[in-house]
């Protein structure tokens, strides 16, 4: 567990051990793919699929990293069972051809045909990322290596074993944003690699940036804190000139563009006091997560395995978790971690380690009073990034990250809600309104043609009061009879 | 002393003939009370309470003529809202009226769609896009899932599905 001590802003991390790091690439026995039925491409059972083909349609881009047969075709996945035992690289033929032009919207479409997503966790898809960015030099492109989550060490490798990859993706990222300052953001035992990897580039703006061995320092908010670009709660780093890339995004777009690849393996951190020896270790993309954890031995997972590590981490359901660009970390908690809860004694200690200021003490007291959301919104509950810091420090083993975490996403909801109604009331104002019009026309185009006919209004509603007497005397002969 | 009656009366005189000519300048506003609530309730459009739509719905409720527990898609949230703003106290979901459920989306089964454009006006937000003879479609972000789609399709090719996130918490 990680050793909290009550330092301003974050905690301090113990330096983990060297992580060992298995320089073969994995092959298992089947890939999963979470296809919908409607965005796949054409295949039967028993198919041979080519490496590199493109399994999907719609959506982010998913290609095939390995020759492979179709096994299976499930409503929510494509299960593929590799065809070779050993890959010498991550694809023998490249998907496109290198790309020539460097300018943003050439990157944007060659990084979205790759369907790169953000390798941080997150998932966002990295073009979109680039596409939302205002026109312009960009002041400041930031490359995030720092793995802040304790015992993960796969960035680090990444930089020792494929500095060209990216170094590459920093140039063309920083020729692309037109960014005047390039850093390189990583821990302090990554150092030797990253200058390596800023001396790569070709660029003389590239420098390379140590962050303290605290949590979370890698978060990106509290990156731009340090690099002297503070963010108000509300602000997003574009907004300070800042554009921030994970490290294995960076090398990703560098392969993508510079050699046509797309994404078929990534390096991920299995690790937690369910593993034996954490490793790093490069799995290809669609692994199922089981078969990663049998590879290294890992055989009893009985509390549960989740991506991320002791600070952040996401339950995973073993059957039917595979591995993702977004997947960081594989974590296996020790049999019985779930912490005893108490009350809270009102210590004040989550306060002071919120890495964004957050007043969580008083928030927690708002959400467990079932206060009105707006309330817990005034005080920026959505600047709550779940780094977990609170629960570290909390005495009690309050679970605080996951309660500000719904309350959060309660928030963001109601908001979204709110949105979604005005627009729905607008368009149902307008229809009411165009149901009238119509209504009105046709009455008016009915009497023109009683008119057209000779009929005068007097004349018509006669018949009609003729009309009804006939009706109510029907009616009143009807129910004589009953 | 005299004098005095004399200003009071004028005085009071002046105020009250003011305050008349106020009122009359400045009609009472029955709206607003309906437009308030008409921004709590979700704008679902979905007649479940008996009323063509939440305009009316909130129309009713203004003018006392329904109860404020009769929406479900609002649910709870929506009562406690309604019964502070009215001071009225909070009362469980009528009865009468649908249970409610998750929020959820029309979809049409385009394979069975036959084009007949039936189910195009009964919706109240216009998500519904289509023409004679060409298959429709529902436009997910402003599908309310109403259902009041649902019961007019000739082939029941229209089935309502749990709706998308709206949160997305990248």
């Amino acid at each position: 567990m990680v050793n909290a001590s009550a330092l301003p802003q974050g905690i301090a991390v113990p330096s983990v051990p060297a992580l060992r790091h298995i320089d073969k690439r994995f092959i298992p026995a089947e890939l999963w793919f979470a296809i919908a039925p409607a965005e796949r491409i054409e295949m039967t059972p028993g198919q041979q699929i080519a490496e590199g083909t493109r399994l999907s349609l719609a959506g982010q881009p998913i290609y095939a990293p390995v020759t492979a047969v179709v096994m299976r075709l499930e409503t929510d996945k494509v299960v593929l069972k590799p065809l070779q035992t050993q890959v010498e690289a991550p694809l023998t033929t490249p998907t496109f051809a290198p790309l020539a032009e460097r300018d943003k919207d050439a990157i944007i479409s060659r990084v979205r045909a790759a369907g790169i997503t953000g390798m941080g966790g997150a998932g966002f898809p990295a073009w979109r990322k680039l596409a939302a960015l205002p026109h312009g030099p960009m002041p400041l492109l930031l490359i995030n290596a720092v793995e802040c989550e304790p015992g993960c060490g796969a960035d680090a490798v990444l930089l020792e074993f494929e500095p060209d990859a990216v170094a590459h993706g920093m140039d063309v990222l920083a020729d692309a944003l037109q960014a005047t300052q390039v850093v390189l953001a990583c821990k302090r035992s990554a150092l030797d690699a990253a200058t390596t990897v800023t001396r790569l580039s070709s660029g003389q703006r590239a420098r390379t940036v140590v962050m303290d061995d605290r949590y979370p320092a890698g978060d990106e908010r509290v990156l731009c804190k340090q690099l002297g670009h503070s963010l108000t709660l509300k602000q997003r780093p574009v907004e300070r000139g800042v554009i921030v890339f994970n490290v294995a995004t960076v090398a990703a777009i560098g392969a993508a563009v510079c050699r046509g690849m797309v994404p078929t393996f990534r390096r991920i951190t299995v690790h937690g006091p369910g593993v034996a020896t954490p490793s790093v270790v490069e799995v290809m993309l669609g692994t199922p997560a089981a078969e990663v954890l049998a590879a290294l031995g890992v055989s009893d997972y009985s509390a549960g395995v989740a991506v991320g590590g002791a600070m952040m981490s996401q339950p995973l359901n073993l059957r039917e978790a595979a591995i993702g660009q977004s997947t960081t970390a594989l974590y296996v908690p020790a049999r019985h971690a779930q912490r005893a809860r108490a009350a809270c004694i009102n210590c004040g200690r989550c306060d002071p380690v919120c890495p964004q200021a957050l007043a969580v003490a008083r928030l927690y007291e708002l959400i467990e009073a079932a206060r009105p959301l707006e309330a817990v919104a005034a005080l920026d509950v959505q600047g709550c990034t779940g780094c977990g810091c609170c629960d570290a420090i909390c005495p009690s083993g309050i679970p605080l990250a996951a309660t500000l975490r719904d309350a959060r996403t309660a928030v963001l909801e109601q908001r979204a809600s709110a949105v979604s109604a005005a627009i729905a009331k607008a368009r149902s104002d307008s229809h009411v309104q165009r149901e009238r019009q119509r209504e009105a026309q046709r009455v008016s185009r009915l009497r023109q043609r009683g008119d057209s006919h000779g009929r005068t209004k007097d004349k018509v509603d006669a018949m009609l009061r003729a009309a009804r007497q006939r009706r109510n005397a029907a009616n009143d002969g009807s129910s004589h009879d009953a | 002393m005299a004098l005095a009656i004399l200003a009071l009366t004028c005085m009071a005189a002046l105020a009250g003939a003011g305050l008349m000519l106020l009122a009359r300048l400045c009609p009472r506003d029955d709206k607003s009370l309906s437009a308030q609530i008409d921004a709590l309730l979700p704008q679902t459009q979905c007649a479940q309470c008996g009323f063509p739509g939440c305009a009316p719905y909130a129309a009713a409720i203004a003018a006392n003529e329904t109860d404020i527990n009769r929406c479900p898609p609002g649910g709870n949230a929506t009562v406690i809202a309604l019964a502070a703003l009215l001071g009225t106290p909070a009362r469980a979901i009528a009865a009468d009226v649908p249970v409610p459920v998750a929020p959820q989306i029309a979809f049409i089964d385009e394979a069975a769609c036959i084009g007949c454009t039936l189910c195009l006006a009964p919706c109240p937000v216009d998500a519904i896009v289509g023409a004679q003879r060409m298959m429709h479609t529902v436009l997910i972000d402003n599908c309310t899932g109403c259902e009041l789609c649902v019961e007019p399709c000739p082939v029941d090719c229209i089935i309502m599905v749990p709706a998308p996130a709206r949160v997305n918490l990248w």
